[in-house]
């Protein structure tokens, strides 16, 4: 069964140009930019979808428009069968939303007195909204925070209280924006992990964005690629993964370089002053690990997934 | 409005009004020991109010028909409907400015909400209102000659339901100076204009000290007056009370829906701050 039904979704925003300042003073002039460009897909319940693309794809704005923050310039948009530019209460009751740069709990007060307000709005019963918490911030590890002023937490606990505060009422379908971004390493693994569970227990629908290749290979079962607002891939993670993420990317810090020959150890894909990029298959990855470190004096090396970019690259080039 | 009753709706609000309140306090209970200073500014600008009232009736009986009494009970109305403004109405103009240009509205419009009230009612400081007006309040009420004025029970009932009228518009007005925020995305400066309309002029000048023109004007066009001076002078008589009660309930009913409407093209507009 179909939750979401999107079909030929537009949105173009105006943009201010300010080309001569004394002139904008009296007459604006306009861009018209295509934030989203005649996107079209389907979700099922239960799924767990990621949009994945790079900044300014177009991916927020697509989930804003799905959660009914802003208007489409053209297309059709139904989630859960409500129009969200209705902003219906039933719809609105249904749904939760995390923005992993903008903060829904009062900075002032803590956690549990947000809880408390979300109780009255969502108008969830009280011994339901008791143990709900109480077993949601055990299975995130922060029930000794919710009584500790927001402002005082850490971005990975306040990112897990968020989370919390989004799923308190129970909605059919989460959708999350950037839920990672700027977190250490073990937040995102926690808060991943998480994500997975509740969808995979309860029967969540997850709508994700992200453009960490990581979020949506742990949480999401299937890919929605977005670039320039076009809808250039929909798949699942595991057919992006066999098809366009089989390189690796494996970056050497060194202090000077020895060996002048850099050709000779593979594809060099980006070059600077102090690193250079190789771009190698999985199999020939321990080879070139040990051959250019034996030749070179190296500080650091990173080893990568292919960028996003280098993807939808392929992607455009085998469309 | 559709699927809901009148009474669920007027609860839903309650709910909100209730809500908002409590944790307003709670935000200033978190910060218990700042913002005194409000107290010793606002007890400061009553006393320098009464001497100024002293020095202008040094010579003269009336001004603008208004004897010294009336005018320091035209004062305390002003400075009544002033911090009932700045505990309700302009924090939560200056807040939907902020949420309007950093996201933080969206957050409000993707919760079961009715957003144009709760914006409304976001922020209900009672803790400011008592801080800033009681203790000047007090010293206006002590030098006040009560006796001395002309006020009647229905004078009072007429005052108060035109003074909720008056803070009706007085918040419409600060609402369309925000509005351009959503076209825009800046209203700092319209917000300042209607701020100076309202401190500077609707509680210095009594109504009567107007022409007729600028009469109509503060009262319907830019509403700073109806709060204000209007209210003084139904209260003290000086204005026909039914007519003064009919026109607040007009003007206040109207200004409500042109809000209404105007929200509703607002969101539509509405582009969401980028992430």
């Amino acid at each position: 069964m179909n939750i979401i039904e999107i079909n030929n979704l537009n949105k173009q925003f105006k943009i201010t140009i300010r080309k001569n300042w004394i002139k904008s003073i009296f007459k604006s002039e306009y861009k018209i930019k295509k934030a989203v460009d005649n996107v079209s897909f389907t979700v099922k319940k239960g799924e767990s979808v990621a949009f994945l693309g790079p900044n300014g794809a177009g991916k927020t704005t697509t989930t804003k428009m799905m959660t009914g923050l802003i208007y489409p310039t053209s297309g059709e948009i139904s989630v859960l069968g409500f129009k969200p530019q209705d902003r219906n209460k039933e719809f609105l009751m249904k749904i939760g939303l995390v923005m992993g740069n903008k903060t829904g709990l009062n900075w002032d007060l803590t956690a549990r007195q947000t809880f408390s307000i979300y109780q009255k709005i969502y108008k969830i019963p009280i011994e339901k909204y008791k143990s709900r918490l109480d077993k949601l911030s055990k299975l995130l590890n922060v029930d000794e925070h919710l009584d500790t002023p927001v402002r005082k937490l850490s971005l990975g606990e306040r990112m897990k209280l968020e989370l919390i505060g989004a799923i308190l009422h129970d909605p059919e379908i989460l959708f999350l924006d950037e839920p990672t971004i700027g977190l250490d390493i073990i937040s995102k693994q926690n808060i991943r992990k998480f994500l997975r569970e509740i969808q995979k227990d309860h029967g969540i629908t997850l709508i994700l964005t992200s453009h960490d290749m990581d979020d949506i290979e742990l949480v999401c079962d299937r890919v929605l690629v977005i670039n320039n607002g076009q809808l250039v891939f929909d798949n699942t993670i595991d057919y992006l993964k066999s098809n366009y993420n089989k390189d690796k990317y494996v970056k050497f810090y060194f202090d000077s370089i020895q060996d002048l020959d850099l050709n000779s150890y593979g594809e060099i894909y980006e070059q600077k002053d102090a690193s250079i990029t190789y771009k190698v298959a999985p199999t020939s990855l321990p080879q070139l690990i040990s051959s250019f470190t034996s030749k070179n004096n190296v500080i650091d090396i990173d080893i990568n997934s292919t960028p996003l970019e280098e993807m939808i690259k392929e992607i455009y080039e085998k469309k | 409005m559709k699927h809901m009753g009148f009474k669920d709706f007027i609860s839903e609000r309650w709910q909100i009004i209730k809500i908002n309140t409590v944790e307003t306090f709670m935000l200033q209970l978190s910060s218990i020991f700042e913002n005194w200073i409000v107290l010793i500014t606002s007890f400061f600008f009553v006393i320098i109010n009464i001497l100024f009232i002293n020095v202008l009736f040094t010579n003269v009986s009336t001004i603008a028909t208004y004897t010294k009494d009336q005018m320091i009970l035209f004062s305390l109305i002003g400075n009544l409907s002033f911090f009932i403004n700045i505990a309700w109405s302009a924090d939560n103009m200056a807040s939907l400015i902020y949420g309007v240009n950093k996201g933080d509205l969206d957050l409000i419009l993707s919760k079961p909400l009715p957003s144009l009230f709760y914006v409304t009612f976001r922020k209900i400081d009672i803790f400011l209102f008592v801080k800033g007006f009681v203790p000047g309040a007090i010293a206006y009420i002590v030098i006040i000659k009560w006796f001395s004025l002309n006020i009647t029970f229905e004078s009072c009932l007429a005052a108060i339901v035109i003074f909720i009228a008056g803070q009706i518009a007085l918040n419409f007005f600060q609402f369309l100076c925000v509005i351009p925020v959503f076209f825009r995305g800046s209203a700092e400066q319209l917000m300042s204009l209607s701020w100076a309309f309202e401190y500077n002029l609707g509680r210095m000048i009594p109504l009567e000290g107007l022409d007729k023109f600028f009469r109509i004007l503060f009262i319907t066009l830019i509403p700073v007056m109806i709060s204000t001076g209007l209210t003084t002078s139904v209260l003290l008589n000086k204005s026909d009370l039914l007519l003064s009660i009919l026109f607040s309930i007009v003007v206040s009913i109207v200004f409500i829906l042109i809000k209404i409407l105007l929200w509703k093209f607002a969101l539509k507009n509405y582009t969401s701050a980028s992430s």
